[in-house]
């Protein structure tokens, strides 16, 4: 195993695949970033392409303004790992001169540690213009940049408190892993799901958990990050061996399920045991509905909706389960926003220099959602739908929301 | 874009463009001013350079950073303003195929705007009459109901008797199975891994290691680099009039198992310049024999 992950980075890149480019620049055609300033020379340029050029050192540090979103690598028809190649070099690149902020915007538990006692003025500090200007000079992070919502209670509290579930449970155990923004700011989404799967007779396992590092991972990391997402693994056996996991947080599941082991070189027992038995929750719903196995008794929902697909959800080669599983939502009308990306990629959007950047890269999106809804929006990811509700002005939610409204749950 | 279709006496002027340099307005003008058109008869031509940028910022711009800009009235304006004075009177206005992505109509609306008419002339990638057609096809296929999963590898299979019950993809660490009442292989050939000739110059398709047809042609890579075409490129697998994919005896290796495309044995589609048509035609045959399969 090898857990410093940096020297995976320097030294045994993903080069195999790297001689597999012909140069087709269909990865060029379709990155966000690159079509909206040309402070971003492409995926193909920096990565394939510069790749060859990098021995310890890096040729092109318009490296650092790619998201990582993943478009490149998802569209790729020869299978080269573009995404995974900038973002270790993009690690290489920045390991003696790491920015504060970088260090600091991937520290998630702490975040969310810090503002959960304290919900209504962490909200009232968050809100605040000037505090927010001064923000962005002391800290780089943008004073428009959409903020995690703190909550007054986690889930893992609200989860401990409530009264145990009468059952029964038919279908056995799942364990759920909710993911830092679930614990703490994303905390309806974790309930809802819990209860949905609940509903469909399932006992849902929550063990202590902590940070996957997909935060740390994607500002360069790769050390802290590799040590937090295989703790995460010993925590998720914990609950037992060989049960399906199931998270509501995108973003996390795909760090479990093939990013720490394609970008940061994780090899390990746990990792791929933990990895073999994740699934996005709508993903593990699409599954029992093929199997025959999902209630459709759903109340009519009359509405219509946009939907987005975030980047590192599709990067996970699943698809867009959510879309399908909400069709079955008798009177709802889910409308596709096919847009590549929100601008965010985690925390990219964020940063002061990549605002302007990510708010041209989501431009259509947020056209997309207004024109199709003022009243919600859909989208798995969570740092994508605080992007998405603060650029459109649309609430934005999980599309377990919906599921969990149409079994007459909410 | 019909107006591309140039007869004998036509007057045509190349529009280059100084931010994209994959384009040369002169090379184009003066070659087709000394070529016979193939119905007999010249054409004269000229050629124009303008100088648009597509955007702040960048001094060399791809041709889809120059589409892009096309999608913008804004843009075509000041660029209908940089061309229309240089332009004589019937001349027809040969331009770079850039001319918007998103929006289809931008060409028509640049037309007008010029009051000429105007063609395209397709560039090296990325080509974008090539996205625009990928766009339509794709939207086409999902207001159809289809499910498109991309970027993930397909790596394995499981048959029960004489038929293919499922597919896995390799997905994340743990894969994931599709199953479907008929499978159709459209992999491709060697330069997508669906073929592949290792050291001992044995060759295999890669997901359901179908028998090939073509191996029987010896050597299978000649020694000759500007000789007639190497053997090896005709090998793939063997269809029956239905798309299935069979063996040597003609008979279907699974019996809901197809087979459209460049995998398909005995073309070599770049030397032809047929890959797109048996591409298609492949395909058509196979879903039509598939549809009358599960009717």
């Amino acid at each position: 195993m090898n857990s410093e992950g940096l020297e995976f980075a320097g030294h045994a890149l993903s080069r195999a695949s790297l001689d597999s480019c012909v140069k087709c620049t269909i990865c060029e055609t379709q990155c966000p970033v690159a079509a909206v300033t040309p402070l971003f020379t492409g995926p193909k340029f920096v990565g394939p392409q510069a790749e060859r050029f990098r021995d310890g050192e890096s040729v092109d540090h318009s490296l650092d303004y790619c998201s990582s979103c993943g478009i490149c690598t998802l569209v790729c028809p020869q299978g080269v790992q573009i995404a995974e190649l900038n973002s270790q070099a993009r690690a290489v690149m920045k390991a003696d001169h790491m920015p504060l902020r970088d260090r600091l915007i991937g520290q998630t538990v702490l975040m969310g540690t810090l503002m959960t006692p304290v919900a209504p003025l962490a909200r009232a500090v968050l809100n605040n213009k000037p505090l927010r200007k001064v923000m962005e000079v002391v800290v780089g992070v943008h004073a428009d940049a959409p903020m995690p919502p703190p909550q007054s209670q986690t889930f893992e509290s609200w989860f401990a408190k409530r009264a145990t579930p009468a059952g029964p449970f038919p279908r056995g155990a799942v364990v759920f892993f909710h993911g830092c923004a679930g614990g703490y700011f994303e905390v309806e989404t974790s309930k809802k799901s819990v209860e949905v799967l609940e509903r469909l007779g399932f006992e849902v396992l929550v063990p202590k958990q902590g940070c996957c590092g997909l935060a740390q991972q994607s500002n360069g990391l790769f050390k802290q990050a590799s040590a937090s997402v295989l703790k995460l693994c010993d925590d998720l056996r914990s609950a037992g061996k060989d049960l399906t996991i199931i998270s509501s947080s995108g973003s996390c599941t795909g760090m479990l399920k093939h990013e720490a082991s394609e970008i940061m070189g994780v090899e390990d027992e746990r990792l791929r045991d933990v990895g073999t038995r994740t699934r996005d929750i709508m993903e593990f719903l699409l599954d029992l509905h093929e199997a025959g196995e999902l209630p459709t008794d759903f109340a009519p929902v009359e509405m219509t909706v946009p939907y987005h697909a975030p980047c590192q959800l599709k990067s996970q080669g699943i698809g867009k389960p959510a879309l399908e599983v909400l069709r079955l939502i008798p009177g709802l009308t889910v409308v596709d926003s096919n847009a590549t990306c929100c601008g965010i990629a985690g925390t990219y959007g964020l940063k002061k220099e990549k605002y302007e950047v990510a708010q041209a890269v989501g431009k259509p999106l947020f056209d997309m959602v207004k024109a199709t809804s003022s009243e919600l929006a859909l989208c798995d990811t969570e740092t994508c739908r605080w992007q998405i509700e603060q650029s459109s002005g649309v609430k934005t939610e999980h599309p377990i929301w919906m599921i969990h409204k149409a079994y007459g749950l909410s | 874009m019909i107006a591309g279709h140039v007869t004998d006496g036509a007057k045509l002027v190349i529009v280059g463009i100084r931010g994209l340099k994959d384009f040369q307005p002169q090379l184009i003008a003066e070659n087709l001013a000394r070529t016979p058109l193939p119905d007999g008869g010249r054409l004269r031509a000229r050629h124009l350079w303008v100088d648009v940028p597509a955007r702040d910022g960048e001094i060399d711009s791809s041709g889809l950073t120059y589409a892009r800009a096309f999608d913008d009235e804004d843009f075509r304006v000041r660029f209908a303003k940089a061309v229309v004075d240089q332009l004589r009177e019937d001349e027809i206005v040969g331009l770079p195929a850039v001319l918007g992505l998103k929006d289809l109509h931008a060409w028509r609306d640049l037309a007008g705007k010029l009051a000429h008419r105007v063609f395209e002339i397709p560039l090296p990638p990325p080509s974008v009459p090539g996205l625009r057609l990928t766009e339509a096809l794709t939207a086409r296929a999902l207001a159809a109901g289809v499910r498109i999963v991309p970027g993930v590898r397909t790596v394995r299979y499981a048959s029960s008797g004489d038929r293919v019950t499922s597919v896995t993809t390799a997905a994340g660490l743990g894969g994931r199975g599709y199953a479907a009442d008929a499978f159709l292989l459209a992999t491709g050939g060697f330069e997508s891994g669906a073929l592949n000739l290792d050291s001992h110059q044995v060759v295999r398709e890669t997901l359901f290691d179908l028998p090939l047809a073509g191996l029987d042609q010896t050597p299978l890579i000649h020694g000759e680099y500007w000789g007639p075409e190497q053997p090896l490129f005709k090998v793939g697998v063997a269809v029956n009039p239905k798309m299935q994919a069979v063996d040597a005896a003609g008979i279907p290796v699974f019996a809901n198992l197809y087979a459209a495309g460049g995998i398909i044995a005995g073309a070599s589609g770049w030397t032809e310049k047929s890959g797109d048509g048996i591409a298609l035609a492949s395909a058509i045959v196979a879903a039509a024999a598939i549809s009358k399969e599960l009717a």
